[in-house]
């Protein structure tokens, strides 16, 4: 074993090492971004699906907060918010404020509701809704902000001979929800989006003709006993 | 030989071997943090796709069936149509779907949806219709896609309950014409198998106005959306002109609850004729009915408990055991009359009047319905008169709807055009979703078991 040999063997190691920590490094990064990403989708769907099955009223935004543009960045949700009118050229229930759902060109009215209409929908005073992951000892792992906007659609193939496709009610438009999932370190926002209508059905559908409800705030393991309303 | 003998034996090197050696495990171990590292960031991604392509399949479903209740499924040829965003037939014997469209955030839908079905080839079961009524049941399949490549199908069986509702619109409609001379506030939808006549300010007060006629359309107010009842249409289950059932009035001709009504003027006599001059009060308990004139002028309060059905006989009915002469069949309201619901929530269905008329007979010579003046509540109710002529000189407010065999309003009608669910008679305009199933992502419309 000469010097030599040993001063070639500890530099091939040292780089080979050098090598070995950067693929350590970045696959921490990498892991680290996935679960962020995970975590904003998990909470975009999770979301998407509370609001989806909101009754129909309560599929709004509360009026009461401000819907302007609050930021001049392209990632940031907010960004894409105007307080001009738009969609004038068809019937529709409201025409401002206006969201940009598709973050690139087409407006739509946001479906604005008073605090009474959105009584039940415990996120009704706050935008965006900010949210937190916990370590399992408790502490904070990882936070974020969703922001929700939902906007009468303004669906050009639409073309019925029932006149359900535009109209000036709140009841037979369709709504398009918005929900896009912001946190520290993530590039850009989760983005998740659906429509919804009102289904007429529930109660009214005649295909529970004559079928009883469990009263409201009663468990549903108790016999259905009301009148479905 | 004996030079590699001689090396082992000095173990010249051997420190470069073992680095070498160190060096391909570390190397190893790198590949298999990058491999993992990737795969974490694959699954994420792939997980955010598919969450987007579920929401945008999702959003394709919602879209046809709001498309497809715009729509009037009216006719045997519309119901052996696939639909899109219109009725289309088949095109080498599958349903065309829609082009891609664009929901935001990158993501796309498109959607297909079937002929009404006549075996069971959907997600979830074959939905049996309610005792008295008939449904049809369509089948759709959306598929959505979102960033990241994530692709998704889902599919639904919506079903259309038809009949035996007896109202052809949710609102006002007329076996034949339709004649407005002054001020109607409206709200809701209007037909007319004739023509449909607005001489002066026609006032939307709610949901959109939209008039359907098979004859003519004069309006004095632009902006109404109207259109024409085609041929088809108007031989259509729902548009045509209605044979009245004599069921209700023969039943209830021998057994009804006419002595449960209270008048503090007035009476209903032997001839089942409800009438009083002025200041009576008018108590009708829920209950079935059964008369043959109703006459009321001047300041009548009418009380009454859901639900309640009056049945207006006529002379005109075979069997009727009403009087023949000319009040028989028909309602006269003169000045002040109000009918008053007594129910917490208020509800069309909570009061339905069924004339019979004069069958075949639906011009103005009919049996009158004549209400002169002020006649309020508003009144919540079904007004079922295909053979009888409505007349409203002034000032008339009712909710709910009103099928007569000519209508005419002389001035100052508020009418806000609605009906429950379970009495509509129209097709094809409340698809209630009955199934839903998620299934595999293959683009293929008539993948197995999801179309």
């Amino acid at each position: 074993m000469t010097l030599f040999e040993v001063l070639m063997a500890t530099l091939i190691l040292a780089i080979a090492s050098s090598g070995l920590l950067s693929a350590f490094d970045a696959g921490r990064r990498s892991i680290s971004y996935s679960e962020l990403h995970s975590v904003a989708t998990q909470v975009g769907e999770r979301e998407l699906q509370r609001v989806s099955s909101l009754k129909w009223e309560q599929v709004a935004l509360n009026k009461e907060l401000s819907w302007a543009s609050g930021s001049s960045s392209t990632t940031n949700p907010t960004h894409y918010l105007s307080a001009s009118e738009c969609d004038t050229s068809v019937t529709l229930p409201s025409h401002k404020p206006c969201y940009q759902y598709d973050w690139s060109s087409s407006y739509e009215p946001l479906v604005l509701g008073s605090e009474a209409e959105l009584s039940s929908e415990p996120y009704k005073a706050t935008d965006p809704v900010t949210f937190t992951t916990s370590a399992p000892g408790g502490a904070t792992r990882l936070s974020g902000s969703v922001y929700r906007y939902i906007t009468w659609v303004s669906d050009s193939k639409c073309e019925g001979t029932g006149n359900t496709c535009f109209s000036a009610s709140t009841q037979t438009n369709y709504k398009r929800v918005i929900v896009a999932v912001t946190m520290s370190g993530l590039q850009r926002p989760v983005v998740l989006s659906t429509l919804l209508i009102n289904h007429k059905g529930e109660a009214s559908n005649p295909l529970f003709a004559g079928a009883k409800c469990v009263e409201e705030g009663k468990p549903i393991t108790e016999a259905a006993s009301v009148e479905c309303a | 030989m004996r030079v590699i003998r001689r090396r082992l034996q000095q173990e010249e090197g051997f420190v470069l071997v073992v680095a070498l050696l160190l060096v391909v495990t570390i190397l190893l171990l790198a590949a298999a943090i990058i491999a993992t590292s990737v795969a974490t960031s694959s699954h994420a991604t792939s997980e955010y796709g598919r969450s987007g392509a579920i929401a945008a399949a999702n959003a394709g479903l919602e879209a046809a069936v709001h498309r497809l209740s715009s729509q009037a499924e009216e006719t045997t040829a519309q119901q052996e149509d696939c639909f899109t965003t219109k009725f289309e037939a088949k095109e080498g014997g599958v349903c065309p779907g829609t082009s891609w469209e664009t929901l935001g955030s990158g993501a796309e839908y498109k959607y297909y949806v079937s002929p009404v079905m006549t075996a069971n080839e959907c997600a979830g079961l074959w939905i049996k219709a309610p005792a008295g009524k008939t449904l049809t049941q369509r089948c759709i399949t959306a598929i959505g896609k979102a960033n990241g490549g994530g692709t998704a199908r889902v599919q639904e069986r919506v079903a259309n309950v038809l009949g035996p509702g007896i109202f052809p619109v949710a609102g006002i409609y007329a076996e034949t014409n339709f004649k407005v001379n002054n001020k109607l506030n409206y709200s809701g939808e209007i037909g007319a198998r004739g023509n449909v006549e607005f001489n002066n300010g026609v006032k939307n007060v709610g949901k959109e106005i939209t008039i359907k006629y098979g004859g003519e359309y004069k309006s004095h107010e632009g902006g109404l959306t109207h259109e024409t009842l085609s041929k088809e249409e108007l031989e259509s289950e729902r548009f045509k002109l209605p044979t009245q059932p004599a069921t209700g009035y023969a039943n209830s001709q021998t057994t009804n609850n006419n002595a449960a009504i209270t008048m503090t003027v007035g009476s209903v006599n032997a001839g089942r004729e409800m009438s009083a001059a002025t200041n009576t009060t008018v108590t009708i308990p829920s209950g079935t009915y059964n008369l043959c004139y109703i006459d009321f002028t001047n300041a009548a309060k009418i009380l009454y408990t859901p639900p309640v059905t009056i049945y207006l006989d006529d002379y005109h009915r075979s069997g009727s055991t009403c009087a023949s002469k000319s009040t028989s069949g028909t309602i006269e309201l003169n000045n002040a009359v109000e009918w008053l619901d007594q129910a917490s929530t208020k509800s069309p269905a909570d009061l339905k009047i069924n004339a019979w008329g004069n069958p075949p007979e639906t011009s103005n010579s009919a049996p009158k319905i004549h209400l002169n003046n002020a006649v309020s509540g508003p009144m919540y109710a079904m007004i079922y008169a295909p053979n009888s002529y409505f007349e409203v000189n002034n000032s008339f407010s009712m909710v709910g709807g009103l099928v007569a065999g000519s209508i005419y309003f002389n001035n100052e009608v508020t009418f806000v055009g609605e009906l429950p669910a379970s009495e509509a008679g129209t097709g094809g305009l409340s698809f209630f979703p009955t199934a839903y199933h998620q299934c595999s992502p293959s683009t293929s419309p008539t993948a197995a078991g999801c179309y």
